[in-house]
């Protein structure tokens, strides 16, 4: 199961998220600290300037026009907002605006802004007279509505920005993220022995670092290839070369000496031919370095062109396996070996498909191994070191075939000796994508 | 047929000769370019040439060949099996890629389809005349169906002429390559044993161009 890696992307967004709100929800408590503080600042200078202004008007009319008027002077219905009381100085209220209680806003009159009863803010002023107070108020409610309009207003406007820009930062955040998303789709078209695909120039300072570190990475590989390469060929010129001089000896020979000595001079050019299988297996192994030639193989096809003197191959209901069909043949020609020198006389080989994985199998009909022996054996491949004297250079060849398939070798108990070559539908992906 | 080898391991090079002889071939081997190079002009049936040898490059040197005209069969005999080789050996101008390790049976194989590709266009028997029929994988001669005994001799001075057939083969040539450059003949060796064919197969399966050399009919 695929472990799922954190985002660098889903990082940074999820911390420009908590900086945005942290930064909104500062700004709500600053911006809801001020205007509060501004907001009841304005509205007490409303209660002066209004109080001032009564003072100018009453300056200029000293005198109350006609107390029978009443309390109320006469005045279009309204809501009011700011109240307004004048009263004697013994308390004796003698005008009122109509939203002003019937009460004096002050028990005790108080020069200047002061909160009196039932929640009313109040700015008293002693008129010219020295006999008449005037009062101009404003109840809580009404501050309190001023002040929370005020703030809901801002507030929102302060969490609409904050969100345009978390937004915008996300966006730049994705941006920014995005050279690294080209720098992996370049990556991934990278071959490092076809120039062609070298990666391009970085265009960011941070990209560039890591794009230098895997041209360099690719640069060392693609020589060291090469220096494989190579050797490989000299490895081949100086191998091949005496194996075919000494198999055209032995096919002179054959033709030269007597009867008699025939069949050992047969048995040697078998011999030669075991070995020629193994050197070339291994040669293409070599070169192959995990890069395959993956193609639908005809097992059918594949054993005919791999007779074993002495060794009936019987190929039982094969489905086409894709695979590199040098190495695949490398394989089962080993096996076919390994069946013939263990005194096998008949072999049959099949395949078919479970589910994303194709089967190879081989069985002998030779003697087998004891369970003991099989269990050795199977524990002697894989990753194990140092223990090819323990299940011989043709099993483990076999094994290395079925692993660069991203496969495994399975040594099956009897009858006979059995083996499971697993390929893997993962090589089929890599190979299209390497193809 | 008479070959010419050019390859530098002693080992194989004195194998494939040897079994090639065996097989009636007439075979020139050399190990080294500077001396197959002295050989060029000589009338071959085909060149079996090495990629990488002592003083040079096999594969520029069939390039070369070919670049100057020469259009004998051209077989690489190499090392190198990779696919990409194997199109370079082939672009070069080689007829045949062969990959060592090979079993000399099958470049023997490969040696008598290229001679049925250049004699019959790849049919097995080649019709001398009404009456003579040639089998060159089994080095066999039939005339009116029935087969013929040929000496190794007389099968190599006629398969030589029925590979030139309508041409005229000088009698310098016919002795290359019916003997090699290391055999001893005569003039007079061949007239016998051309002398020898034309009683075995009739007379008119061998044209004599009077002072000149032999021919045989398309």
């Amino acid at each position: 199961m695929n472990k799922v890696l954190p985002s660098l992307q889903s990082d940074l967004g999820r911390t420009l998220s908590l900086v945005s709100a942290g930064w909104l929800l500062a700004l709500f408590l600053t911006l809801t600290w001020g205007v509060r503080h501004e907001v009841d600042d304005l509205m007490d200078d409303t209660l002066r300037e209004a109080a001032e202004v009564l003072y100018g008007l009453m300056a200029l009319r000293p005198n109350l026009p006609d107390e029978a008027l009443g309390e109320l002077l006469p005045a279009p219905p309204h809501q009011e907002r700011v109240v307004w009381q004048i009263l004697e100085a013994d308390g004796k209220l003698v005008r009122r605006s109509h939203g002003s209680p019937r009460q004096a806003l002050l028990a005790s009159f108080k020069e200047g802004l002061s909160d009196g009863a039932d929640n009313w803010r109040v700015y008293g002023m002693r008129l010219l007279d020295r006999n008449r107070i005037l009062y101009v108020a404003q109840h809580g409610t009404e501050r309190f509505e001023s002040r929370y309009e005020s703030v809901v207003f801002i507030g929102l406007c302060a969490m609409g920005v904050s969100l345009v820009f978390a937004v915008l930062l996300r966006r730049r955040v994705s941006a920014a993220m995005a050279p690294l998303a080209e720098l992996a789709a370049q990556i991934e078209r990278y071959d490092p022995l076809r120039p062609q695909t070298a990666l391009p120039p970085a265009t960011r300072a941070e990209i560039a670092v890591v794009r230098d570190a895997i041209s360099q990475l690719g640069e060392r590989l693609a020589r060291q290839v090469h220096q494989e390469q190579a050797f490989a060929a000299h490895a081949a010129h100086a191998l091949r070369t005496p194996l075919a001089g000494m198999d055209a000896q032995l096919a002179l020979a054959l033709r030269e000496v007597d009867e008699a000595a025939r069949p050992r001079l047969q048995r040697t050019r078998a011999a030669v031919e075991r070995l020629k299988r193994v050197v070339n297996s291994l040669l293409t192994l070599f070169r192959s370095s995990g890069e395959l030639d993956l193609q639908p193989v005809n097992l059918g096809d594949l054993m005919r062109l791999l007779p074993v003197e002495g060794l009936a191959v019987e190929v039982q209901g094969s489905s086409p396996v894709r695979a590199d069909p040098n190495l695949l043949s490398a394989a089962l020609a080993n096996l076919l070996d390994n069946s013939v020198r263990h005194g096998a006389q008949h072999v049959w080989i099949g395949s078919r498909r479970e589910g994303s994985v194709q089967v190879v199998s081989l069985r002998d009909d030779g003697p087998g191994v004891s369970e003991e022996r099989r269990l050795a054996l199977q524990a002697s491949l894989g990753d194990a070191p140092g223990e090819l004297a323990e299940s011989g250079l043709g099993l483990k060849l076999a094994e290395l075939v079925a692993r660069a398939h991203a496969g495994s070798l399975q040594i099956e108990s009897g009858p006979g000796f059995a083996v499971t070559l697993r390929l893997w539908e993962r090589a089929q992906a890599d190979g299209e994508l390497a193809g | 047929m008479r070959l010419l080898l050019i390859e530098d391991d002693e080992t194989l090079g004195e194998a494939l000769s040897g079994f090639l002889r065996l097989d009636g071939h007439l075979v020139d081997w050399f190990k080294r370019l500077v001396d197959a190079q002295t050989m060029v002009g000589e009338p071959y049936d085909a060149l079996l040439v090495d990629w990488q040898l002592p003083d040079g490059s096999g594969l520029d040197w069939v390039r070369r060949l070919r670049e100057r005209g020469e259009t004998v069969p051209i077989v690489m005999i190499t090392a190198r099996d990779q696919l990409t080789d194997r199109i370079k050996g082939l672009d070069s101008g080689a007829d045949d890629y062969l990959v060592k390790p090979f079993q000399p049976e099958e470049l023997a194989a490969r040696l008598r389809a290229l001679r049925r590709r250049a004699v019959t266009q790849g049919a097995p028997r080649v019709s001398l005349g009404a009456s003579v029929e040639l089998d060159l994988g089994a080095r066999q001669a039939y005339r009116h169906g029935l087969p013929v005994e040929l000496t190794a001799r007389e099968w190599n001075l006629l398969s030589a002429l029925v590979a030139r057939a309508g041409r005229l083969v000088s009698k310098p040539d016919l002795e290359a390559l019916s003997t090699g450059f290391e055999g001893e003949s005569s003039s007079n060796t061949l007239e016998v044993h051309v002398f020898n064919l034309r009683r075995k197969l009739g007379r008119d399966c061998i044209e004599t161009v009077r002072g000149m050399g032999y021919r045989v009919p398309r």
